[in-house]
């Protein structure tokens, strides 16, 4: 029930029209999301969009939205693109800019920002860190003409492991053996359940895959565990709903309804 | 200054509105036409309100605390009939009260519930124009004892069909016209609630209806449930009681006859029981 109109106007005020143009257009060809005539005529009038889209697929999938679009990669790159080949993010990010003054914030930004790759190279004690502002065109130019190898992300050169979090890790998760609260009332409504936090006011339904996986959320089982015991249930290998798992004792852990551990 | 008294009722509860306003008595009249009774019944008194007219507006009071002017005669309307229904909705604390209309045909009730600007208000008088009794409109209460609906007989008021979702802020906006519903397109008995509807007007959409498991239909009561914080688990319940007795479905429209055919065929079809 969005104004639409409203949309589309802040979005030029703050110079985001492009990338909002996009977010809708792979909305619609991705999820099957319905568009009123107007944002398609939006959509089909800026033709970089088409294009974005494709490569925004590419990169999320491994393939284009649509296969026989031409990709902005097969029109520039001077060699025939490969299949896998992955579209450049920075030439990606420059593209939906609106206006040559963001690409050119974007370009500084870029030169002048260090990342891993920088702390990869050199590596700075926390005093000296802003040498890295330094460092960073320098690394860049050098890449570029080729005078020093171009790093891989987690290679054994000078690294740093970065910190890792649990909700962003699997093997982490893995391990731990959610339990749901005890302070929650859940009512059960034949294979689905009803969840109510008087604390939050917050009340949720369950369907019948969460249903089975928060049954199993008893402080015992691990996911692998709930991907034996559902699997079972099911007629399915735990491979094949072990992700599923996963995504759903998340949600419950977003929703604060499983004991902290 | 000519004035008149109204008294508005429900379940053995009234409340007396005293309109020193000719125009926002007619008004009143014509919103709350089915639930007027004489001045002399013997029920109980839920609230008296009083509405006075200044140079430049009116002022809207009762016995205790309440105290608001108004410039417009809009808002004041819309403040008069918040007041009258929560004053009948407190009355009767026992009940489980939805934002939600209710229709009746046959053996059975089927209670339609959205947010504002869902359509509930132009599939309810529909229906009734079809031939179905007409239960309420905006709030519809709900017996736990008797598993019934009673019948909170507003007069319906539809928005004009603008072709175009409206933010929910902006509804006001929209001009209502009233519907006027007499006689045996009413219905004055509790019915028995055989099914339960949740429209969404969508322009671009056509008219869909789609069942919805008893946990969907749960969490949707909860949302338009209006005294959930006075039961609160109890209410859960109650309701889960009832979504499992009663089929549910959910119905996506942008063109009101096509909606009123997917909901007779639902109702034919044998699955609303």
């Amino acid at each position: 029930q969005l104004d639409w109109e409203q949309v589309v106007r802040q979005a030029k005020q703050n110079h985001a029209y492009r990338m909002v143009l996009l977010g809708i257009a792979l909305a619609k060809n991705v999820m099957g999301a319905t568009l009123s005539e107007s944002m398609n005529s939006l959509i089909q009038r800026d033709r970089s969009v088409s294009r974005l889209m494709q490569h925004a697929c590419l990169y999320m999938f491994g393939k284009p939205a649509n296969p026989s679009a031409k990709l902005f990669v097969e029109t520039l790159a001077p060699t025939p693109a490969q299949p896998t080949r992955r579209f450049s993010p920075t030439r990606f990010r420059l593209a939906v800019c609106d206006r040559w003054q963001d690409q050119v914030q974007y370009g500084v930004w870029r030169m002048l920002v260090p990342n891993v790759r920088d702390r990869q190279r050199v590596v700075l004690p926390r005093p000296l860190s802003f040498l890295y502002y330094l460092i960073r065109p320098l690394r860049l130019v050098g890449e570029h003409l080729r005078w020093v190898e171009h790093p891989r992300l987690g290679s054994q050169h000078n690294l740093h492991p970065l910190p890792t979090t649990s909700q962003n890790n699997l093997p982490l998760l893995t391990s731990d053996r959610p339990q749901t609260r005890t302070d929650l009332d859940v009512y059960c409504l034949d294979d689905e359940r009803i969840i109510y936090c008087s604390n939050h006011e917050l009340g949720i339904a369950l369907n019948p895959s969460s249903s089975m996986i928060w049954d199993c959320c008893d402080g015992t089982h691990t996911l692998e565990d709930m991907g034996v015991m559902i699997s079972q249930q099911v007629g399915c290998s735990p491979e094949a709903i072990i992700e599923d798992i996963w995504m759903a004792v998340l949600e419950f852990r977003r929703l604060r309804l499983l004991v902290e551990s | 200054m000519s004035s008149a008294v109204l008294h508005i009722a429900f379940e053995q509860h009234q409340v007396i509105v005293e309109a020193h306003s000719l125009d926002i008595a007619i008004i009143l009249k014509q919103w709350f036409h089915a639930m007027l009774v004489p001045p002399l019944s013997q029920m109980a008194i839920a609230r008296q309100l009083i509405i006075t007219q200044l140079n430049h507006g009116y002022r809207l009071q009762d016995s205790s605390l309440l105290n608001k002017t108004f410039a417009d005669t809009p808002w004041l309307l819309q403040a008069v009939k918040y007041e009258i229904v929560t004053s009948l909705i407190h009355a009767r604390p026992d009940l489980l009260w939805f934002h939600a209309g209710a229709v009746a045909a046959q053996d059975g009730a089927i209670l339609v519930a959205s947010p504002g600007g869902g359509g509930k208000s132009t599939l309810i008088t529909r229906l009734s124009q079809q031939g179905w009794c007409y239960l309420s409109d905006d709030a519809i209460p709900f017996d736990v004892c008797n598993q019934t609906v009673l019948p909170f007989p507003q007069t319906p008021r539809i928005r004009e069909n603008t072709g175009a979702l409206v933010p929910s802020n902006q509804l006001a906006t929209i001009a209502k016209h009233d519907v006027m519903l007499t006689g045996d397109r009413l219905c004055t008995s509790p019915m028995r609630l055989k099914g339960l509807l949740f429209p969404r007007y969508c322009p671009n959409t056509s008219a869909q209806l789609t069942p919805y498991s008893p946990a969907q239909a749960t969490i949707e009561l909860l949302r338009n449930c209006i005294n959930f914080t006075y039961h609160k688990q109890t209410a859960i319940q109650q309701l889960c009681n009832i979504t499992q007795s009663c089929p549910a479905a959910s119905l996506i429209f942008n063109n009101a006859d096509h909606a009123l055919t997917c909901v007779l065929n639902w109702q034919s079809s044998g699955s609303v029981r």
